[in-house]
């Protein structure tokens, strides 16, 4: 992370936040002039919390998060807090974050944008970039790219209702507001009671709750209502708080604009203040010796060739197929079957051998197919280190499945790896046996609370069709287990690859091998 | 004065509300025993297999192991024991090799069966079931499964049952 600060910051000194020449009067996205006027700079979390109301803004957005990462994937996304990039014009100034999610958005940029809106509060926007590669890795060395036609600033609405109805806090007890479609009435009611012990003074401690009730007679037809939040004009009577999500698709010069402060008084087409924002991208660095040992491994005697072929057989119903390089670069095929049984690698104690690689295939089995290594792949590749039949420092594991899914596996720490299953040792060293209790308590404690399926509720289970969950659900046992291994994604023809990890928010990290 | 006895009036008069209070939590107490813990028996020929199930925390812990016994029910000798020690050399006894969590009436989690002897694998792993199914007498269904993934070539099956009834003998844990 520091690496891409150092890189980001002379980008950051020529940033662009010029109150001229803009596509637009209001919106400034990645000006290449540079304004005598503006200061911007990279911050971190440490001077962010000076800020009370963007960390009450986040928060808001974090508690969102949660719940949609629990109830609703599509809502998916982590906002990095580590490193955020300030401009700051007279008592003006906007927070621009770099945003990731797990799941199929991520063809575009996007930067969660705050913006100060001196004597009211932040807005929050999405700021869009539909950038390539080369162009993410330029910006990420402090180039410029011009991002003309392929930027957009969208109102991010907050898209909680219990959000609303907390921002709504402050409306008329009688008042009735509207939330995606449900009415509200605010009123208070009673939280604690102590009434019912006897002698006790009645004493009630009461909450400002917003309870659904039925909607007002009348409430569809537009003139009873004051319109979108926010902004929105006509007679106040009922406020309407929709939230849209997916965000609005239209950009910013055709949202509803706020009304009032930059001197509209309805729909302006204008945000409340101008915007200055950059792009920012964030490209994690995966872990070069783990990325060397697969590259290595697979060039070996061609080995990659032989992963390839096995991802070409995931679809037969009834076979999983695998095969396995040795220390002297010998291919040993596995013979295929409901489970894959590796040969003991052929060795003698002058000449000790063991896999380099051991790959293998999850079929479309009627049963279900898990789409990561499964306990007992990993259990018994401990087996095989306790027994020399792997070379544990270069060892690498592969695997494709009938979920399209293909992973690379690699022991990055080989005593915590033993540590996890060391009751699988034969360790009969009388030290050892407080870690051998412990080891086997550990280990199927924490296998049973991610992969114990009779109940068909695993945390990691071949029902589940949504790949991503059960990756992160691996990810979260590898992180619980800390077993020290790292865990690749790469495609069918194993040429390039992603360390997978989780960030500490519980969303999936993407880290290239260089 | 006036203000000390009107204190002691409402902690007299509070007083009621406590006791009910910790006679409850006792009676709570007493009725948490869960009807898994103790001795279950499986009965072929004159094999016995006993199962010996307790509750540790949240848990559900157990060993088991393999006896024959006389037309009496004596038992002759013991064919294995997962309570045995870790090896040869340790001193040392396995740890538990029934590891649960109880969900209503059903207990699920992973098991080890450490009876086999093959290469230098000390143990097979899987999942287990025990469901609970009828109280007079008490029984569970025993299911277990071998953990699926890869192995090493010709490892033995299962040694230990795979689909029995279990019937319930003793509301005692013993475990020699």
């Amino acid at each position: 992370m520091k690496k891409t600060l150092k890189k980001l910051q002379p980008a950051l000194l020529v940033v662009l936040l010029a109150f001229t020449c803009c596509q637009q009067d209001d919106v400034h996205m990645n000006d290449n002039n540079t304004s005598a006027k503006g200061n911007s700079r990279m911050i971190t979390y440490e001077e962010l919390k000076a800020m009370p109301k963007a960390i009450s803004m986040l928060e808001s957005l974090k508690e969102q998060r949660r719940k949609k990462s629990v109830y609703n994937e599509r809502y998916d996304f982590t906002v990095d807090t580590t490193e955020i990039f300030l401009v700051e014009i007279g008592d003006y100034h906007s927070l621009t974050f770099t945003i990731s999610r797990d799941s199929a958005y991520t063809d575009v940029t996007e930067n969660l944008v705050l913006n100060w809106e001196p004597y009211e509060d932040y807005k929050t926007y999405m700021a869009e970039y539909m950038l390539t590669e080369e162009e993410k890795e330029k910006i990420a060395d402090g180039e410029y790219v011009d991002t003309k036609d392929k930027e957009r600033l969208l109102v991010l609405p907050e898209f909680s209702p219990s959000t609303i109805l907390k921002s709504a806090g402050g409306a008329g007890e009688d008042q009735i507001i509207m939330v995606d479609g449900i009415c509200y009435k605010g009123m208070w009611v009673r939280d604690e009671s102590y009434s019912g012990i006897p002698g006790q003074i009645e004493k009630s401690k009461f909450k400002w709750v917003y309870l659904p009730v039925p909607c007002p007679e009348g409430h569809l037809d537009p003139s009873y209502t004051e319109g979108n939040h926010p902004g929105g004009g006509g007679p106040t009577n009922m406020p309407i708080f929709n939230t849209p999500y997916p965000i609005s698709q239209e950009p910013i010069t055709n949202m509803p604009g706020p009304g009032g402060y930059n001197g509209g008084t309805g729909n302006s087409g204008s945000p409340y203040n101008p915007i200055y924002t950059k792009p920012r991208v964030e490209i994690a660095i995966a872990h070069p010796r783990e990325c060397k040992k697969i590259k290595d491994a697979l060039d070996s005697n061609n080995f990659r060739q032989e992963v390839v072929d096995l991802a070409g057989k995931v679809n037969d119903p009834v076979n999983e197929y695998g095969a396995g390089l040795d220390r002297f670069g010998n291919v040993i095929p596995f013979p295929p079957g409901p489970e894959i049984q590796v040969p003991i690698p052929f060795g003698t104690p002058s000449f000790p051998n063991g896999y380099i690689v051991v790959s293998h295939t999850h079929n479309n089995s009627i049963a279900g197919t898990l789409s990561v290594f499964s306990i007992y792949d990993l259990r018994n590749i401990a087996q095989f280190l306790f027994d020399n039949h792997i070379n544990d420092g270069t060892f690498v594991a592969t695997l494709s499945t009938a979920k399209g899914t293909h992973y690379a596996l690699t022991i990055n720490n080989v005593t915590k790896f033993k540590d996890f299953f060391f009751y699988l040792s034969g360790s009969t060293n009388p030290a050892d046996a407080q870690k051998i209790l412990i080891s086997a308590k550990n280990a199927t404690s924490i296998s049973k609370k991610y992969f114990e399926n009779t109940t068909g509720n695993a945390i990691i289970s071949e029902s589940d069709t949504n790949n991503m969950n059960v990756l992160r659900g691996f990810l979260e046992f590898l992180n619980e287990a800390n077993m020290g291994v790292s865990l690749f994604k790469t495609q069918a023809n194993f040429q390039n690859f992603e360390q997978v990890s989780l960030k500490r928010d519980g969303s999936i990290q993407f880290s290239t091998c260089p | 004065m006036q203000h000390k006895r009107h204190i002691t009036g409402i902690l007299f008069s509070l007083l009621p509300v406590f006791l009910g209070s910790v006679s409850q939590a006792k009676a709570q107490q007493l009725s948490v025993v869960s009807p898994y813990q103790g001795t279950w028996h499986y009965q072929n020929g004159n094999e016995l297999f006993i199962v010996t199930l307790w509750k540790e925390g949240d848990s559900l812990l157990g060993h088991y192991k393999m006896v024959t016994i006389n037309s009496s029910g004596v038992i002759i000798s013991t064919l294995y024991n997962s309570r045995k020690l870790y090896n040869a050399n340790s001193q040392i006894k396995w740890p538990p090799v029934i590891n649960t969590s109880i969900v209503d009436f059903s207990a699920s989690g992973v098991f080890l069966d450490n009876t086999i002897n093959y290469e230098n694998v000390s143990s097979l792993a899987g999942d287990i079931r025990l469901d609970m199914q009828q109280t007079s007498p008490l029984t569970i269904h025993w299911k277990i499964k071998k953990g699926k993934g890869i192995r090493l070539i010709n490892e033995p099956e299962l040694n230990i049952p795979i689909d029995i009834i279990l019937t319930k003998v003793s509301n005692e844990i013993d475990l020699e």
